[in-house]
């Protein structure tokens, strides 16, 4: 039987002494059993759905399921009970929030005779989120990637949790509200009946929950195998095993470590400034090793690369963004210094003008070869993708001494792969009309 | 000068001895309540007050319905005191005998919200929707045995008391089909953004109609909470605000980000045709043929139906489209179509946007 420090607690009322006030009651009550606690823990929200599977026994007549969560911040519009498996003879009639609290819920079920069952009850708490944190090695040829993951769960709440299966929700649900103002809402329509100013999600709360929570040492735990259900607005990652989630503690649960092909690409001019070289780390979410894949979080990357002599450098950090099964990964490295980039026009030429009726120039080409010298200092291959915007909206490449993409309308993209320290130039001639030669 | 009739009084305390008490949540922001009581009344003018303490009454809304025998009695004045929290009713009767009346106010800090429960089948194609009313009662007064009118006819009988707060499940249909769709929609987009790589909003659209097992009355606007069977597991996966919907309105509830399908628009060509200049040279008309390119990726493991909405000029004219498209006006079209799990879909159209003035 699984057990809680602070109160999450169902109790059967068996004898209720209705007509008294709550503060002076005589009641007798059961404890149902727990059988079962399984959380989601929500990515971008401080939002965590609880399930609880019970197990009681109905007298014949009128019982009051009594549901307390006293120290823990649970949304009272989110409680639900369902009876698992057959209904018969069991009917469900309403749930009061009795006056003078605003941590009880009554269910009331009308049972035609004594009966064991068993009660699934559900809740939205606030407290517990997770974050996944990835470190990378290269190899010092740096095209396989050596990706091990983990995801750190965090109990900010005052509950503790015993041999608990945790799921994981990746992706942004929608939310309406933050769940900490629902249940101020709620708390201030029930003292004044009317509604508290709505506080949208997204505010600071969320974002502190990291800074406030305690900085326990987090308990390491062997790699879990975890199941994911790919969904297109959300995936569902399933810790295997049972658990234990003390309050103010951490836990870290690895769950992905795969080889992946892996490459640089350095960009230039694609955004930013036009002359600065920024390299992107890139690999598909496919493993090397023909293992099965998992979609992988957004998370923080931590990179690193095997040096000759067996060490490893630290390349950088970024934060990946959510990857799908298959998707390509790109994650920004900052500006390159060791492949550089220089565009240079080296001709420009106008002619074919023409006149309108009064002899004013009204039309003409324009014809500019552009150098682009790529130099790579590195002692690896470097794969290199150079934008050029075009000047003016109606364009003609005449010439280009490598293939280029026609990326929109007013941009190209010409791709260089270049050997170690070897340096290249390409040349393209450009021809631009204007005035009445775009007619 | 003695009045010719007998003066009677009927007092307060004989009035909380009601018979009924209806509480009418039809309109939630109003909440009508309605006491039934049997007035014992004599020959000639009978004055019945009525007083309140410590709830939250709206005095102008008070009112006494004679409902039987009306016509041995009859309202003759009300009279207001000075004190707020008290009325007269003066009642003729020409004789003896018992009154039945209705004594009917709007009570305040009462509400009634709705809110919905949406379980989605492992096909995400079906949905099972479950009305509940949550209840708050903050007036000041206890309601024992009471009539509680909820809406569209559902009528429950209830002990609900100051400060207690309740929650009903009143409405429940399965198996209600719905049409999962990710929408790209271009007028949210500025001329800059519109190119870059964006995560596509996905609804469920359906009708308050028989079609969809719905359409008996109107649905209220509320919250809806959606959660989806996996093996049996329930997930909470988002929630929306219905708007109410009368029946035959069509409700759509935004349900997350399509995080699998990766979608690029991107201006491929853009040129001026038939340029008509004036005698100094300038551009008077002409028109601008626009190609563009739309690059849809699906790396999940479901087909996706993509709806892609793109905002037109006033006047225009389609060279060439690979997918059907839809005039929404003239100012709108929209694409829709299905993309297999791990496939690409090109989407390219060209159309010339007429008559354009001005330009160099």
């Amino acid at each position: 039987m699984m057990k809680m420090i602070n109160k999450v607690c169902l109790f059967v009322i068996l004898f209720f002494a209705l007509t008294l006030p709550l503060d002076a009651r005589v009641d007798l009550s059961l404890p149902a059993r727990l059988d079962s606690v399984e959380l989601t823990v929500y990515e971008a929200a401080d939002l965590t759905y609880v399930r609880e599977s019970r197990s009681l026994t109905l007298a014949k007549g009128i019982n009051r399921l009594y549901f307390d969560w006293n120290a823990a911040e649970v949304d009272p519009t989110s409680v639900q009970l369902r009876v698992v498996g057959s209904e018969d003879g069991i009917i469900k009639k309403e749930i009061s929030y009795p006056a003078g609290t605003n941590s009880v819920a009554i269910w009331e079920l009308e049972a035609k005779k004594s009966t064991a069952i068993k009660v699934e009850s559900a809740y939205f708490m606030t407290g517990l989120d997770w974050r996944a944190i990835y470190r990378g090695r290269l190899n010092a040829a740096e095209n396989e990637l050596d990706l091990r993951g983990e995801i750190e769960i965090a109990n900010n709440s005052k509950l503790q949790f015993k041999n608990t299966k945790i799921n994981l929700l990746m992706g942004q649900v929608n939310l309406l509200d933050e769940l900490s103002a629902v249940i101020r809402n709620w708390e201030e329509k029930r003292r004044r009946g009317t509604p508290a100013r709505r506080n949208q999600v997204g505010s600071d709360r969320s974002k502190m929950m990291y800074s406030a929570r305690a900085m326990m040492a987090p308990e390491e735990e062997p790699a879990a195998k975890v199941e994911t259900s790919q969904r297109a607005e959300y995936q569902l990652l399933s810790v295997s095993g049972s658990h234990n989630l003390r309050p103010g503690t951490r836990k870290k649960i690895n769950f992905v470590r795969d080889k992946f092909e892996s490459k640089n690409i350095y960009r230039v001019g694609q955004n930013g400034p036009a002359d600065k070289v920024v390299r992107y780390f890139s690999f598909k979410n496919e493993p090397a090793d023909g293992k099965e894949a998992v979609a992988l979080p957004a998370g923080k990357i931590y990179l690193s690369r095997q040096t000759k002599d067996g060490e490893y450098l630290r390349l950088g950090e970024n934060r990946m963004k959510f990857t799908s099964l298959g998707e390509k990964a790109e994650i920004p490295l900052g500006v390159a210094e060791d492949v550089r980039v220089k565009k240079s026009i080296m001709n420009r030429e106008r002619l074919n003008y023409s006149f309108d009726a009064e002899n004013r120039v009204d039309g003409w080409l324009e014809r500019v070869d552009l150098e682009t010298e790529v130099n790579n200092f590195r002692r690896l291959p470097a794969e290199v993708e150079v934008y050029q915007r075009l000047s003016a909206p109606a364009w003609e490449i005449l010439r280009s001494s490598h293939p280029y993409e026609k990326v929109d309308h007013n941009r190209i993209k010409t791709k260089l792969n270049l050997n170690p320290r070897q340096n290249t130039t390409a040349y393209q001639l450009i021809e631009y009309r204007h005035g009445t030669r775009r007619d | 000068m003695v009045p010719s009739v007998l003066l009677a009084q009927v007092n307060f305390s004989a009035l909380r001895e009601r018979e009924d008490i209806l509480v009418n949540l039809d309109e939630s922001s109003r909440p009508m309540i309605v006491e039934k009581h049997v007035i014992p009344l004599q020959k000639g003018i009978n004055p019945v007050n009525f007083s309140w303490q410590g709830v939250n009454l709206d005095r102008d809304s008070i009112r006494l319905n004679i409902s039987e025998p009306s016509e041995s009695f009859e309202l003759i004045s009300t009279t207001y005191s000075s004190d707020q929290n008290k009325l007269t009713w003066n009642i003729s009767s020409d004789k003896s005998g018992q009154m039945v009346g209705y004594i009917i106010y709007h009570l305040k800090n009462i509400r009634r919200e709705v809110t919905y429960n949406g379980l989605v089948n492992e096909d995400e194609d079906q949905l099972k929707i479950r009305e509940e009313q949550v209840l708050f009662n903050n007036s000041g007064q206890d309601f024992n045995n009471a009539m509680l009118k909820l809406g569209y006819g559902n009528k429950l009988r209830r002990d609900w008391q100051n400060g207690e707060s309740k929650r009903f499940s009143v409405y429940r249909v399965r198996e209600v089909p719905f049409k999962k769709v990710a929408v790209y929609d271009g007028r949210k987009f500025s001329i800059n953004t519109r190119r870059k790589e964006t995560e596509l909003p996905v609804y469920y659209e359906l009708a308050n109609s028989p079609k969809y097992r719905l359409g008996t009355r109107p649905l209220s606007g509320g919250k809806i909470r959606l959660y989806q069977g996996e093996n049996k597991r329930e997930t909470f996966i988002g929630e929306d605000q219905i708007q109410y919907a009368p029946v035959g309105d069509t409700v759509s509830i935004y349900v997350g980000d399509n995080r699998n399908v990766k979608l690029k628009r991107s201006l491929k060509n853009k040129r001026r045709l038939n340029v008509r200049r004036n005698d100094d040279g300038e551009i008077e008309l002409y028109d601008l043929e626009r190609a563009v390119l739309f690059n849809v990726e699906n790396f999940g493991g479901e087909t996706v139906t993509l709806r892609i909405i793109e905002p037109m000029p006033e006047e225009w004219e389609m060279d060439s489209a690979s997918h059907d498209f839809r005039k929404i006006n003239n100012r709108e079209i929209e694409f829709e179509f299905k993309i297999s799990p791990g496939s690409e879909e090109i989407l390219l159209f060209e159309y010339r946007e007429k008559n354009r003035r001005g330009g160099r």
